[in-house]
């Protein structure tokens, strides 16, 4: 190893820890789960009520699965089916996508959490 | 040089090419069988293959390596054209541009700082992590533009960043058996 | 010899136990920037200044945000002259009392004409524009109704409906006087009209307060008269977040949405909520139709986001009162563009632009309303 190779590997670790820094959240169990169809909200759901629900994509349609606080691809139009096997999803940050049918899925907070700074009623 | 009718027979530079190939194809499948958090994007373990070859028989080898590994790999798999494909491609591209930017740089330090160069481990940390943040930014850009992707990437990068470390120690392991076996080829004129 | 050769014949070999001791390195390396970077920060933010006071019969709040070099006394100052701004129009825009507008009444009540005083015109100008362009549901001369309906002053408050034939003769007087002209300087003879700025006079006086601490150089405020508010500017390094309140809100959560400010916005919700009394299993709110002498039916709550509080007051009004089927072209003839509404039913429905920025609460699901 030469002084060129620690220096590289200071600097990926530092640029990685900047990452984690930026992105990373706690396991924290989630509310809600937001459903994206090519990048774009197709809806949010909480995950509080039992419902299955069927996106249309570039391939055809995923179903998905909320129960019991959690969320999972139950079925994919896709050839691999990554997305199904990715099993459920429970905790605040978490996330699956099914690439070939531009489904993803993403699990958000439990109620708002952020305290708004005034109300209007 | 060969005329019409004559059978082509392979040259010592196609085998090599070949051999190598062959083998990056090989660990570009078993990969494929590897568990994602985002479908397709890959540790980039053929990358080894592709440092070995790019250090001891230059770039032009280099690319076809990883050129045919790609292709021929995901014709295999299966995933040819899929988002499985581009990722891979992607990627690639991404590693050999770092291991450009790295060569440049091991090339400007060579007469003032030559301990500040980069042995086959910071080469192949940097083509790791470079292999994962294009797979990623395609995934991102192309294909789940979605925000919740983020709090993936400090994963994949550490991933990158072991993986790269554990090949680049891997192919500085193999690299020098094969100095002892047979020492490297003369230099293609074309090596940068 | 080529780099690349030396490349791999580098100087120290390649040994598990430097290779080991260099990723400790650089682990520690990425905890102590993550440590760095994840310090909790500490305690309530010393730039923000909130007061809270009783004033136009309601409970008042001012956030003030101020730069890193003006001083806390400074923003006391500013926040004494709102205080006291927003006395002074409470007394001049009450409908009854001693104020200007009390006494305009009186004078129209015993049955002559009047002189609009000078410092109200401007008010009493754009009312009559927002009831013009909202085809009268917006009507600041349906004071007699409102008292008929006890919600001119608690003390008033009922608990069943006036009788009939008294909101019949209030709604005949009302149809029968002359519509308020926004060119006029006078106005009458017109012994049924009573004047009541009540849906306009909160978000006009909001403006007011804005306008003056921005004078004084307080740029990033919110001025909430008890839910018609106003914020402008930033709140520190986010934007001030507004939360809307849910019409039928249950243990869990009172809030519907809510809204990230962009530059200066108001925000004022209409609701059936606020004001009322429930009478033989029917409720009976405070946003009485002109049209039908009655509370307005269809819609729980109007939230209308726009540039100014006193047009987003009249027009959440005038709004609420068109109801269901009327809202969504109201809408544009206001000149607006950020409405929600919630119908009986408990549906919310937005317009494009609002929707577009409104977070929702859990559970909550809002169609657009192109």
């Amino acid at each position: 190893m030469t002084r060129g190779d620690a220096v590289a590997i200071a600097l990926a670790a530092a640029l990685i820890g900047a990452l984690y820094a930026q992105h990373w959240q706690p396991a924290v169990d989630a509310g809600t789960v937001e459903i994206r169809r090519d990048g774009e909200l197709a809806g949010r759901y909480p995950l509080s009520q039992a419902r299955s629900l069927t996106v249309s994509g570039h391939l055809g349609d995923s179903t998905i699965e909320i129960r019991d606080g959690q969320v999972r691809f139950r079925q994919a139009p896709c050839r691999n089916q990554v997305c199904v096997h990715r099993g459920w999803l429970r905790h605040a940050g978490d996330a699956a996508a099914c690439l070939p049918n531009r489904i993803s899925l993403r699990l958000g907070g439990q109620g708002q959490g952020d305290v708004p700074d005034a109300l209007s009623h | 040089m060969r005329s019409a009718t004559e059978p082509m027979a392979a040259t010592a530079e196609d085998r090599l090419v070949a051999g190598f190939a062959a083998l990056a194809i090989v660990i570009h499948v078993l990969e494929a069988g590897f568990p994602s958090p985002i479908p397709g994007v890959k540790p980039g373990l053929a990358n080894a293959i592709t440092l070995i070859v790019l250090l001891r028989h230059g770039w032009r080898l280099a690319l076809w390596v990883a050129a045919l590994r790609i292709v021929a790999g995901s014709l295999l798999v299966g995933s040819f054209l899929a988002p499985g494909f581009w990722l891979s491609l992607t990627g690639a591209a991404a590693s050999l541009a770092a291991l450009g930017l790295c060569w440049q740089w091991n090339r400007l330090s060579a007469r003032r700082l030559p301990s500040l160069q980069l042995s086959a481990l910071g080469l192949s940390l940097c083509a790791a992590l470079a292999h994962m943040a294009g797979q990623f930014a395609l995934a991102y850009l192309v294909f789940v533009p979605h925000s919740g992707l983020l709090t993936l990437l400090p994963l994949l990068m550490t991933a990158a960043l072991v993986f790269g470390l554990v090949t680049g120690a891997i192919a500085d392991a193999i690299l020098r058996r094969l100095a002892r076996l047979s020492p490297p080829p003369q230099r293609p004129i074309l090596d940068p | 010899m080529t780099v690349g050769a030396s490349a791999f014949t580098s100087p120290s070999p390649s040994r598990l136990r430097p290779f080991g001791r260099y990723l400790l390195t650089g682990g520690v390396l990425v905890l102590l920037f993550v440590g760095l970077a994840l310090r909790p920060r500490a305690g309530p933010d010393p730039r923000l200044a909130e007061r809270e006071f009783i004033a136009m019969s309601t409970l008042m709040s001012i956030s003030v945000y101020r730069d890193t070099n003006q001083t806390d006394a400074e923003v006391e100052r500013a926040l004494d002259a709102a205080q006291a701004q927003l006395r002074d129009d409470e007394r001049d825009w009450s409908a009854w009392g001693d104020g200007a507008l009390a006494a305009l009444n009186q004078t129209l009540a015993a049955g002559k004409a009047v002189t609009i005083p000078q410092p109200l015109r401007p008010l009493f100008a754009r009312a009559a524009l927002y009831g013009q362009r909202s085809e009268g549901r917006f009507d600041v001369r349906i004071g007699r109704l409102i008292a008929l309906w006890g919600f001119d002053d608690e003390r008033h408050f009922r608990s069943q409906p006036p009788p009939p034939a008294a909101r019949a003769a209030a709604l005949a007087d009302l149809h029968a006087a002359p519509a308020l002209d926004a060119a006029a300087t006078t106005y009458g003879p017109a012994p049924g009209v009573h004047f009541d700025f009540g849906a306009i006079a909160k978000g006009d006086a909001v403006d007011r307060v804005v306008a003056r601490l921005r004078d004084a150089g307080f740029a990033h405020v919110i001025v909430n008269a008890g839910g018609n508010l106003r914020a402008a500017g930033r709140r520190g390094d986010r934007a001030w977040r507004i939360g809307i309140r849910h019409p039928r809100p249950d243990a869990g959560s009172q809030l519907l949405a809510t809204l990230e400010i962009d530059g200066d916005e108001a925000v004022v919700t209409s609701g059936d909520y606020e004001r009322g009394f429930e009478f033989e299993g029917r409720r009976y709110h405070h946003l009485i139709d002109p049209f039908s002498g009655e509370p307005a039916r269809g819609l729980q709550a109007v939230t209308v986001v726009a540039d100014n509080a006193a047009l987003a007051d009249a027009a959440s009004t005038a709004l609420f009162i068109a109801g269901p089927q009327h809202w969504r072209s109201l809408v544009g003839r206001l000149g607006l563009d950020r409405v929600m509404v919630v119908t009986d039913d408990g549906r919310v429905h937005a317009t494009p632009r609002l929707a577009a920025r409104l977070r929702y609460a859990d559970g909550i699901a809002a169609t657009v309303a192109p």
